[in-house]
């Protein structure tokens, strides 16, 4: 079958339960929302293509149940992903205090490389703010990460956060195959290896093996 | 309408007398056919034989005083009240924020929560609490979530505890009955890089939200009869009723399967999938390929109720020292959100970070 894209990201949405990480990701994916999304059980699953500087590029996006029970499920996940996006609710402290954790989670668990960006949602709620714009961003300056404030009620940044997400995931990636020209570590590898989650043993030496290509740089 | 006032004649007379450990092949019949709406109130708990557990585990002002207990110190207050708001907000009975049937959900959820403190709170139980104020009263609907839990036939302890300890038997087993009965589905999950994940959300609920509501009410009349086989058999009932459609999906259009087209028609009439369901079931029984269960390590192990031990007047002391720790604490940091919460009486509490109990026994 012809495929009908030129690049294939597997990202991924992490953060506290009720951040707002499904509506995030269905303004995204269906330009919808909905108040009273129901809380997700496991993983679920979203796909969007997007044009990024003339090439197709499909997003396959992860949606995962918050509440810290349900992280046993989902870090078996964190390794395919080649980007993530760790959610937070400007108007929970809690939420935002536990980025750290999440991203102690990704370290633990996600490729070495993978690309980072902090979200502060629901930044259409002025009034019940907690957490400051500067925080956010002083926290996102401390890990490296690009941050955002969204909000998927008024779609404002969500798309320019995932096509944020996406330049620096293409980025980094052509960097990286312009170096590894005959080495083996070219566009369709990549794709190949990264378009799904680590399943079994298999897939994850693939993908070490990319990373030997990727980080010898 | 005459089939159908037979059939719920049949039906009085069946709820009249006690439950049998093995129901008779009348009443098996009559659940197949579905349970007439009117009469779920009756027939859920005789199916789960609630009235047994309830005694063995209880008695019948355990469930007050837990709940009075639950909403002062359990720790999941914010999670479920969070699901709160996300569950079945379109059925007509949840529509309304704190209204009188969310309140029933959130006193049973809480009561739960510090009753069987293993599992305490998991997202999943809302929906299947929810499912069952539709037709039960608040007491009865704590008994019957309890006793899926526990009960050997159904036995959802082992889901939701922390680990998902059966989720992971149930998934691996599923994996081996695909290949045996569905061999080109499992080849093109191989080839595509299917993950299983999928099966959490159908197995958490019983496949609320993954089918059409009244094909769910009808694997929920069955799924009490029969327990947790049905679990597995419906499973791979959706993969051969769909098998030339599912062994032809890419991993995207598979998922975009299960999670909006499956919910939104099935595809097939409800009496079919019910028909083939059962022929399924037993085919798996006769083959002798349903998981064995239950296995014990999966069931709870710390006493249920242990926070009845205390007195009410214990814990609002203990309360009480905590709040004042908690308002000196908060005092010097920044103003915290607190959710409104469900007011006994029209009192309102400041929920906080509801302290939970510290010598709670855990």
């Amino acid at each position: 079958m012809a495929r009908t894209y030129d690049y294939l990201f597997k990202l991924l949405l992490i953060g506290d339960s009720g951040v707002g990480k499904t509506c995030v990701l269905f303004r995204f994916s269906d330009d919808s929302f909905n108040n009273s999304f129901i809380s997700t059980i496991g993983i679920d699953f979203k796909i969007r293509t997007i044009d990024l500087d003339g090439k197709k590029i499909k997003l396959q996006i992860w949606d995962t149940a918050g509440q810290e029970r349900f992280r046993t499920i989902t870090t078996a996940y964190y390794r395919g992903a080649m980007g993530i996006m760790l959610v937070y609710d400007i108007t929970n402290e809690k939420s935002f205090e536990n980025i750290k954790n999440w991203i102690r989670n990704i370290e633990e668990h996600a490729s070495q490389d993978v690309e980072r960006m902090i979200i502060g949602n629901k930044c259409d709620m002025e009034d019940r703010r907690v957490v400051s714009r500067d925080r956010g961003q002083q926290l996102s300056i401390e890990y490296g990460t690009k941050f955002m404030e969204t909000s998927a009620k008024l779609n404002h940044n969500i798309e320019e956060a995932f096509y944020t997400l996406a330049r620096d995931i293409k980025g980094k990636m052509e960097r990286g195959q312009g170096q590894t020209v005959g080495v083996g570590g070219t566009t369709g590898r990549y794709q190949q290896d990264s378009t799904i989650a680590a399943q079994g043993n298999n897939l994850c030496k693939n993908r070490h093996t990319f990373h030997c290509d990727f980080i010898a740089f | 309408m005459r089939r159908y006032l037979r059939r719920e004649k049949r039906w009085l007379s069946i709820l009249k007398q006690q439950p049998r450990s093995t129901p008779c092949n009348q009443l098996t019949d009559l659940v197949w056919e579905g349970i007439p709406n009117k009469l779920r109130i009756k027939a859920w708990p005789h199916l789960l034989n609630v009235n047994f557990f309830k005694k063995v585990h209880g008695g019948h002002k355990i469930y007050i005083e837990l709940m009075a207990r639950a909403r002062l110190i359990s720790k999941h207050v914010k999670q479920i009240d969070l699901d709160i708001g996300r569950t079945y907000r379109h059925h007509v009975a949840f529509r309304r924020r704190y209204d009188i049937k969310q309140q029933s959900l959130f006193n049973v959820l809480v009561a739960y929560s510090v009753y069987n403190t293993e599992i305490g709170y998991c997202q999943g139980m809302s929906q299947i609490v929810a499912l069952l104020l539709m037709f039960l009263d608040e007491e009865e609907a704590f008994w019957c979530l309890h006793t899926l839990m526990i009960s050997p036939k159904h036995s959802m302890h082992g889901f939701f505890v922390s680990g998902f300890p059966k989720l992971q038997r149930f998934e691996a087993h599923f994996k081996a009955l695909l290949k045996n009965y569905e061999p080109r589905i499992y080849e093109n999950f191989e080839r595509e890089l299917i993950p299983f994940f999928f099966v959490t959300k159908w197995w958490f609920g019983c496949f609320l939200d993954r089918v059409p509501f009244p094909l769910a009410l009808r694997l929920w009349d069955i799924f009490l009869l029969e327990g947790d086989q049905v679990l597995m058999a419906m499973a791979l009932n959706i993969m051969e009723m769909h098998s030339r459609t599912i062994r032809m999906l890419s991993l995207e259009k598979f998922m975009e399967f299960i999670q909006s087209r499956l919910s939104d028609n099935f595809g097939y009439s409800d009496d079919d999938v019910m028909n083939n369901l059962r022929k399924i079931l037993y085919k798996i029984r006769r083959d002798n390929h349903h998981p064995k269960s239950p296995i014990l390590q999966e069931g709870p192990q710390r006493p249920f109720g242990s926070v009845l031990e205390h007195t009410m007047m214990d814990i609002h002391e203990h309360v009480h020292d905590i709040r004042m720790q908690f308002m000196n604490i908060s005092n010097r940091s920044t103003g915290l959100a607190s959710p409104k919460i469900y007011p006994p009486n029209g009192r309102t509490l400041a929920s906080g970070d509801n302290p939970s109990l510290k010598n709670e026994r855990s």
